[in-house]
């Protein structure tokens, strides 16, 4: 999997690509700790380009979720397909994260 | 031994010792009228043809008859070979001495002439006996290794010795009637002059022959030596007491000596039953002496040899990496006479890690001191080739080195995949390596690279071997973790299918009756194999443990959430859908956390329905604060009839080769077809349509567990 990173004024953008596994899940972890350690703690997922997410795939989201928060940041998501946001619901993240339909809302999120 | 060949060797010596006694009658005769009358009388029958084709019988019956014991020696042995020569000739000149002794003491009495018949006969058979074993002993030394052109070279000697035999008879009908003459010559004579050239040519030439010396080590030539000179002083002294005059198919000079009679060519024969062994044992004698000190070269080569053995051997033996590598400098060192030697060893195949494995007789300080001018280590492993330094002080980067050290040979160990490490042999003698022993050396250490290879990939294997194992008991165990069979009674029946796919999976069940009171768990690890399997196990014990407590739906989920989130990785997670039935007032209660809805079938409203509510999955929210995202559990009766259908995302994500998935829709549609049959059915039927959808297995680990209420 690819995933696009674009810097915006207060956040980061990451664009995945395809499906998000086992296997992907480990670039995406990289991904996310690489803007930790920049001290980017606000972090969007464009999840356009999201085909299928995995229970692994899910807890990178999970494993930096708290991290975040605890810094005073988080992760916002957007553009979900209706199947992952189905996996997202039913895992019950939707109260845990924010996800907003599409990219116009992201910024308010993070301010 | 079988009675044929019994009877076919006792027939020989019939033959031989019958054949002998005409000879002994003719010189009976010879001697009885020649010391009474002066001059020698012979009967009417014994006319000069038959009686040289007497003695040529008699010679010929017993070149069969040694040719016939000496081809029945099965044995190969030099040393074997020319003792047993060397016995017959000893009892054949013992014999000969014997009667020479017994004609001087009966000289003066009246049976002389029959005494000395006698003892010129033996005399003679003697000599034969042993020429004739000399000549096939030899025979079987020269052809040994045999070719054509050697075969051919003997073949032309067996000749001569055959026309010999035949001019034995010419030359006789010769002396007395006339000679058939060839151009002027008689033929006795050209026979003569062609053949005993063409004899001692060819004895020349086959004497060469000494093959079998090359495979004596200096011992055994040393003792083949002592053989053939005693055997030598044997032929001497048979020449020496050589019965001429028992020759006496024909009057001779009796005081001639044996070696006139040989060279006047008329008794060619005898000539070629003395020449050839001669020759042949003098040479070979001399090729001895002079191979002599080649000896130690060959022994040298084959402790070489052996040593390559030993290794193979104790590789076969001995599976341990360290233990071929000390046998490998053991080896080097004894070869090449190095005065010592060390390894250095790469751990690991890294080469930046060089450790020094093993040392003889050099010092860690030598060592350390010749690799601070110069590590060889890795340039020895880039070339893939030895390094020899044959003198360190003429050596641009060890000249003025101080240390006792002249020569250098470094040898790379390589496997194909990776290198093992550096054979570094020193000698305070400088050229010390010769170009053989670095051959030497190189095979050695290419073959000890080839066994540490072996011996890794035997490692492995016993690895892997290990590994399948303990994933077999790990599934073993895990089946114990999901019971095959669950509880149940008349009021409830409860059925389970799952699959692990690769081997342990996080997928988990169980069901406990505690009272009237049946709680049921199924869930997910995140993630697959041996680290969901883990949490997994880890699940049924916090099950199992909390499930013996009285504690609400909801209270249990709220406990497990915390008892796993002090025991799963951050990234990892689970899902879970727990649920009571509490058979005595018919009620269910149950609580989803972040797993798929649990699907019931209400029989008095015929309807199935996905039951959604529920909170985040667990060890997601890993504190107190998780209790606010959990609503109440759902509560409802239950009626005979009804279904609750709960099951983990496998089933429902089995997908086919376009990735459509089964999903729900599919689930509920079968669920409610099959909404009158009993658990089983419904539970398999369920497993067959995924695998029928997918078109062949599902790749994924599900798990569906079926209550039907009575």
């Amino acid at each position: 999997m690819e995933i696009k990173e674009t810097q915006h004024e207060g956040y980061v953008t990451l664009l995945p690509q395809g499906d998000l596994d086992a296997n992907s899940s480990i670039i995406m972890d990289e991904s996310i700790q690489g803007q930790i350690d920049e001290g980017q703690l606000n972090i969007h997922v464009d999840c356009s380009g999201l085909e299928y997410i995995s229970s692994a795939g899910l807890g990178v989201f999970i494993s930096h979720m708290d991290e975040l928060k605890e810094a005073g940041g988080q992760f916002v998501f957007s553009n979900m397909s209706d199947k992952v946001f189905q996996v997202f619901k039913l895992l019950g993240l939707e109260a845990l994260m924010t996800i907003v339909p599409d990219r116009a809302q992201v910024a308010t999120e993070f301010t | 031994m079988n009675f044929r060949v019994v009877s076919k060797y006792s027939l020989l010596f019939l033959l031989g010792i019958s054949s002998w006694i005409p000879v002994l009658v003719i010189n009976i005769i010879y001697w009885v009228t020649y010391l009474t009358n002066g001059f020698v009388v012979y009967p009417e029958v014994l006319s000069e043809p038959v009686r040289s084709g007497l003695y040529a019988a008699f010679i010929v019956t017993n070149y069969f008859l040694v040719f016939q014991l000496i081809k029945r020696i099965e044995k190969w042995d030099v040393i074997d070979l020319l003792w047993k020569l060397l016995v017959i000739g000893i009892t054949g000149i013992a014999l000969v001495f014997l009667f020479t002794i017994i004609e001087d003491y009966t000289i003066e009495m009246s049976a002389y002439p029959q005494i000395k018949a006698l003892s010129m006969s033996v005399k003679l058979y003697a000599v034969l006996i042993f020429s004739l074993s000399t000549m096939f002993i030899f025979r079987k030394l020269i052809l040994y290794q045999k070719n054509k052109r050697k075969v051919f070279l003997w073949n032309i000697l067996q000749g001569t010795f055959l026309v010999g035999l035949l001019r034995m008879f010419l030359g006789m009908q010769g002396t007395v009637t006339t000679d058939f003459a060839f151009m002027g010559t008689p033929v006795s004579e050209l026979v003569t002059t062609i053949l005993l050239p063409t004899f001692v040519i060819a004895s020349l030439i086959l004497s060469v022959n000494v093959n079998w010396s090359a495979y004596l080590n200096f011992n055994q030539k040393l003792r083949s030596l002592f053989l053939l000179f005693i055997l030598i002083i044997l032929f001497v002294a048979f020449f020496m007491q050589f019965p001429h005059d028992g020759l006496a198919y024909e009057v001779t000079d009796p005081d001639a000596n044996g070696l006139e009679m040989l060279l006047s060519g008329k008794y060619l024969l005898f000539a070629q039953l003395f020449l050839f062994p001669l020759i042949y044992a003098l040479l070979s004698g001399l090729v001895l002496i002079f191979n002599l000190q080649t000896s130690s070269v060959f022994e040298q080569r084959n402790i070489e040899l052996a040593t390559i053995q030993r290794i193979n051997q104790s590789i076969q033996s001995n599976l341990e990496t360290e233990e071929i590598l000390r046998t490998l400098l053991d080896a080097s060192l004894l070869t090449s006479n190095a005065t010592g030697g060390w390894i250095q060893t790469f751990p690991e195949g890294k080469l930046e890690e060089g450790r020094l494995s093993y040392s003889k007789n050099v010092s860690r300080e030598e060592i350390e001191y010749l690799k601070s001018r110069q590590d060889l280590t890795l340039e020895v492993i880039e070339q893939g080739r030895h390094i020899h330094i044959r003198n360190l002080r003429k050596h641009k980067n060890f000249r003025y080195a101080k240390t006792r050290l002249r020569s250098l040979l470094a040898l790379p160990i390589l496997t194909t995949k990776h290198p093992v490490g550096v054979v570094f042999l020193v000698n305070e003698l400088s050229n010390s390596f010769e170009e053989e022993t670095i051959l030497s050396l190189v095979s050695l250490t290419e073959q000890s690279g080839i066994s540490i290879q072996n011996a890794e990939l035997v490692a492995q294997s016993i690895d892997l071997e290990i590994y399948k194992e303990q994933l077999k008991i790990a599934k073993r165990f895990q089946k114990d973790i999901l019971p095959q069979t669950l509880p149940g009674d008349e009021q409830i029946e409860i059925t389970v299918r799952s699959q692990e796919v690769d081997e342990i999976g996080g997928d988990f069940y169980d069901v406990i009756q505690k009272g009237p009171t049946y709680k049921i768990a199924v869930g997910d690890v995140s993630g697959k194999g041996t680290t969901a399997a883990f949490y997994m196990a880890e699940t049924k014990g916090i099950f199992q443990a909390l499930t013996q407590l009285d504690m609400g739906v909801r209270e249990f989920v709220l406990n497990t959430n915390m008892a796993l989130s002090n025991c799963l990785r951050k990234n990892s997670f689970m899902t879970l859908s727990y649920v009571h039935i509490h058979t005595d007032r018919k009620e269910i209660e149950l609580m989803r956390a972040g797993h798929c809805e649990t699907l019931y079938y209400d029989s008095t409203k015929d309807e199935l329905l996905a039951l959604d509510g529920g909170g985040p999955g667990l060890a997601i929210v890993r504190n107190e604060g998780y209790a606010n995202f959990l609503p109440e559990p759902e509560r409802f009766s239950y009626h005979p009839g009804d279904l609750l259908i709960l099951y983990t995302d496998g089933i429902i994500e089995a997908h086919n080769e376009e990735r459509d998935e089964f999903g729900m829709d599919r689930l509920k549609e079968i669920v409610f077809r099959l909404r009158q049959r009993d658990s089983q059915v419904i539970a398999e039927t369920l497993v067959q349509q995924a695998k029928a959808f997918t078109g062949g297995d599902i790749d994924d680990d599900y798990s569906i567990l079926v209550v039907k209420f009575l």
